[in-house]
């Protein structure tokens, strides 16, 4: 893998405000960092970072250029806007390229299973990106696995995956991807749908949770007895129908 | 319907939304999700709604995850009822929804067939959404 040129220049007015200073002017503040040496804050333009690790797979090797010095390092962490997926701030990993490093892969799921073409199964991936140990030019842009065998509940696991050139870190009994059977979806009758409707509206209020705390709980058997002598009433004309009808069953005796 | 299954108190205060959602404001589990733009309350029965018209439209194939629970009880006094004599009585349930917030995840299904699940379940909503992929630094 080659390695990315970067400019990169250091930043003293560190702290949010020195951070939103730096993205309106159009750059991405991040720190550099790792190997035994201080961390450094700096920023990069986004523009430039932007075209720069376009297309390039998950773990790009940059060569920061700060101070006059060049720096190799890897992007271990980006953080982003929830909305509009802007970068809002980079950590740069200082490396060594004659240094293993462990670094995620992403992981390729390649062909058809089987269970998905016949059997009309879906294919699920578990694992989505694999740790390897590696040196930073033999870091692979991904990892294949070949699918196509998979009948419906097979699943396909670490330890079938051949990575020439890595050492797969990973446990080898974690799943990549399985087959799983396809959701058979029951369609509701009409009328069922209206009568759950009607009984959900009617009934929003009777399905309470049970409360956890006692204390509060009785708290609230309280208020509502306050509140509901009415109802306290009709409680005890209901017990009294009780009664009636033990007395009716002992007539019939 | 979702709701929780128990609560420590019965009533909650209502609480702000500001800000955006930087909790679960990612694609995790799938490979499309539905993402909201608004801030508002979800009802249980708004999910529930989406939830139907998710799977209907997808039909057998593909997996969904449901992002939001409503674990927020919201109160109302019934009508016609003077003001004070305390907090009304649970009425529904809602999920706190910030802008960013991934609501819904579908897997399994074509780019096309996902977004269009994912429109009929934005429009049971009560929030204005964006349809959304996986993101990873360098794709494209």
């Amino acid at each position: 893998m080659a390695v990315i040129p970067l400019t990169g220049a250091r930043r003293d007015d560190i702290g949010k405000g020195g951070a939103r200073k730096a993205r309106a002017a159009g750059r991405i503040p991040g720190v550099l960092y790792g190997h035994g040496e201080e961390p450094v804050a700096l920023s990069v333009s986004a523009r430039e970072f932007e075209l720069a690790v376009r297309k390039q797979g998950g773990n790009p090797i940059m060569g920061l250029g700060l101070d006059g010095g060049e720096h190799t390092a890897l992007i271990r962490a980006v953080q982003y806007d929830p909305i509009s997926h802007d970068i809002l701030h980079l950590d740069f990993l200082r490396i060594s390229l004659t240094e293993t490093i462990e670094v995620e892969v992403a992981i390729r799921l390649v062909g058809t299973p089987a269970g998905v073409k016949d059997g009309g199964g879906i294919l699920e991936p578990i694992l989505r990106e694999l740790k390897v140990r590696c040196l930073p030019t033999a870091i692979p842009a991904f990892v294949e696995v070949d699918v196509t065998a998979l009948e419906i509940g097979d699943s396909v696991h670490v330890s079938a995956i051949s990575a020439p050139g890595v050492t797969i870190v990973t446990d080898a009994e974690v799943t990549v991807a399985t087959v799983v059977p396809p959701t058979v979806q029951v369609e509701e009758k009409p009328a069922e749908e209206a009568a759950a409707a009607a009984a959900t509206a009617a009934g929003a209020t009777a399905a309470e949770p049970e409360v956890i705390a006692k204390g509060k709980k009785e708290e609230g058997e309280a208020e509502e007895g306050k509140g509901g002598k009415e109802g306290k009433g009709g409680k005890e004309g209901k017990g009294g129908g009780k009664e009636g009808k033990g007395g009716k069953g002992g007539k019939d005796k | 319907m979702l709701m929780p299954k128990r609560v420590k108190y019965r009533k909650q205060q209502r609480g702000r939304m500001n800000g955006k959602a930087y909790r679960g404001s990612s694609v995790t589990f799938g490979e499309y999700g539905l993402m909201s733009l608004d801030p508002a309350w979800v009802t249980n029965r708004q999910i529930e709604a989406a939830r139907v018209a998710i799977t209907r439209s997808i039909k057998r194939g593909g997996k969904m995850w449901i992002r939001v629970f409503p674990d927020k009880p919201v109160t109302k006094k019934p009508a016609e009822t003077r003001m004070g004599k305390g907090k009304g009585a649970p009425e529904f349930w809602v999920a706190v929804v910030k802008p960013g917030r991934i609501m819904f995840e579908l897997e399994g299904i074509s780019r096309a067939a996902a977004q269009e699940a994912m429109k009929l379940g934005a429009s049971k909503l009560s929030v204005r959404t964006r349809f959304v992929e996986r993101h990873e630094l360098g794709r494209e």
